[in-house]
């Protein structure tokens, strides 16, 4: 399902008859399944399918771009202060606790200020506070670990403490976090959506689903298609996302 | 005969709390020495301060005389394995039974491919387990096994003590009985010292060549099997026989 998407996204250069940007006020607001459009036009005779298309291309690519760092880094650091416990521990649950309860959205209007709006701001402030989510569930379970048999039979065979935790410890906290980054990613392509929806995320003219939908909502009784293709393209990337996510987690449970 | 471990005087407490006391001991070589004591007396936490997991507050550890020092060389981490009383999460479930031995092998010996593939198989066949183990993951074998495999992965790489914390104690008798069995044999075959931990004085009556009762942290009294089990010098000692039907 998400394969399909994102082969659509990838090869939409390619598939796509029309530049998503391209204007024809002589053929706007077309209904889906007409002649040479199929998903039809908008307002602004930009043909949708095109539109939809490369709208994927962008989100997808910054909710990639935003997580990858972010979940690197979380499940590191996470690990990290669960193994080492103590100190290392309190600090982290001390960052990770203050960050948490600082509503994000706030965050990302204030950086979006700040850089201006646009791909770089969602991009910058996922990075600030994306990684507590990993940081939490991979301290937990490495904490659970550390006192583990096969860890100090580890330690035993003088494994280095690096070594540990990136080849004892990281497989078997993967199976978590990458159901942790699934989730994350639905719910980050939602504030992207919604970012772009309220007009500080991704700006106009590029194609993203959030504008997409909030351009069409002035037209939602003539022309509902504009907001609901849209609109479905978010559910859909949500579902598929959790299905990943469970699929690998049965996968993964031994 | 030589001796392979000194424990001079140790002192260890966990978070404030002194759990060791004066503790000493030795061990020659091919030989095992049974450590009983009752539960809480401080027997894991001895094997923790020996294998180096947890640093005493005074006191040495000494291997073939040489003293270790808080922190151990790749080496000496190597010449001290240890068998845990869990099977169950004694191996990392992600890893191949091969990849564990491997990893373990190619890290202390820095042995080739072709040399790291022969002696895992040697010694899946001597801990008579299936031919297929090393291809298989830790979940899908049997407590026993389980067992085994720490055992070989212990062995794979060339220790010269071994210490078996209640390696038996959460399996079936006759399971637990080849365990034993296996144990004797090995060290015979290699000469092997072996600290082996339990509170079951039919299972130290069977394997041990000298016994060590340990109670509230303390060594009370240390002896060879026969004299020990005929007539302990201390009354804890009188006590811990009486307590167990003779086998
Ligand atoms: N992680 C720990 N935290 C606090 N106390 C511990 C811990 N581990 C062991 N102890 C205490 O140390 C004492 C000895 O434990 P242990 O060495 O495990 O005994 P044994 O192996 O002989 O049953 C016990 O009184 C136990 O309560
Ligand atoms: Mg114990």
């Amino acid at each position: 399902m998400m394969g399909l998407l994102i082969l659509l996204a990838l090869t939409a250069p390619y598939i796509c008859r029309y530049d998503p940007m391209a204007q024809d006020l002589y053929a706007t607001l077309k209904k889906p399944m007409t002649e040479g459009h199929l998903l039809g036009t908008d307002q602004l005779g930009r043909d949708i399918l095109s539109r939809i298309l490369y709208a994927a291309r962008t989100d997808l690519s910054v909710m990639a771009a935003a997580e990858v760092f972010p979940f690197f880094a979380g499940t590191f650091i996470g690990m990290a202060a669960g193994y080492f416990g103590g100190r290392a521990d309190a600090v982290i649950s001390l960052i990770t606790d203050t960050f948490i309860a600082f509503p994000y959205y706030l965050l990302v209007i204030v950086v979006a200020f700040m850089t201006g709006a646009g791909i770089h701001g969602i991009i910058v402030t996922f990075m600030i506070v994306g990684w507590l989510v990993y940081a939490r569930v991979a301290k937990a379970l490495a904490a659970s670990f550390r006192n583990t048999e096969w860890v100090e039979a580890a330690k035993l065979l003088g494994y280095s403490d690096l070594r540990i935790i990136a080849f004892e410890i990281f497989p078997n906290v993967l199976p978590q976090v990458v159901v942790v980054l699934m989730t994350d990613m639905a719910a980050l392509l939602v504030s992207i959506v919604t970012l772009g929806y309220l007009g500080i995320g991704i700006s106009p003219p590029t194609p993203d689903w959030g504008s997409m939908i909030s351009e069409g909502q002035s037209l939602i009784n003539t022309a509902p298609y504009l907001s609901l293709i849209p609109g479905f393209m978010v559910v859909y990337t949500g579902i598929a996302l959790s299905l990943i996510g469970d699929g690998l987690a049965d996968r993964w449970r031994r | 005969m030589k001796n392979v471990l000194n424990v001079k005087n140790i002192y260890a407490s966990i978070g404030g709390k002194q759990i060791l006391k004066d503790v000493c001991f030795d061990i020659s070589e091919n030989e095992i020495l049974g450590l009983v004591g009752g539960s809480g007396s401080g027997k894991s936490t001895a094997a923790k301060v020996i294998t180096g997991l947890l640093k005493p507050d005074s006191g040495s550890i000494e291997l073939y005389g040489r003293k270790l020092s808080g922190k151990r060389s790749r080496k000496e981490c190597g010449s001290i394995q240890m068998v845990f009383q869990n099977p169950e999460s004694s191996l990392n479930p992600k890893y191949k039974i091969g990849k564990i031995l491997a990893d373990a092998m190619s890290f202390q010996l820095r042995l080739s491919r072709e040399e790291i593939a022969k002696r895992s198989a040697d010694l899946i066949r001597r801990m008579e387990l299936p031919e297929d183990t090393l291809y298989r993951y830790p979940g899908s074998f049997s407590g026993g096994q389980k067992q085994r495999i720490a055992l070989a992965r212990a062995l794979s790489v060339e220790p010269d003590l071994i210490i078996a914390d209640e390696p038996t104690s959460s399996l079936d008798v006759s399971v637990q009985l080849r365990m034993l069995d296996l144990i004797k044999e090995i060290k015979e075959e290699r000469g092997l010292s072996i600290l082996f931990i339990s509170h079951d004085l039919g299972v130290i009556n069977y394997l041990c060549d000298r016994v060590a009762v340990m109670k509230d942290g303390r060594i009370i009294e240390t002896g060879d099997r026969g004299s020990f089990f005929e007539a302990p010098k201390t009354e804890y000692g009188r006590e811990l026989l009486s307590s167990v039907p003779r086998i």
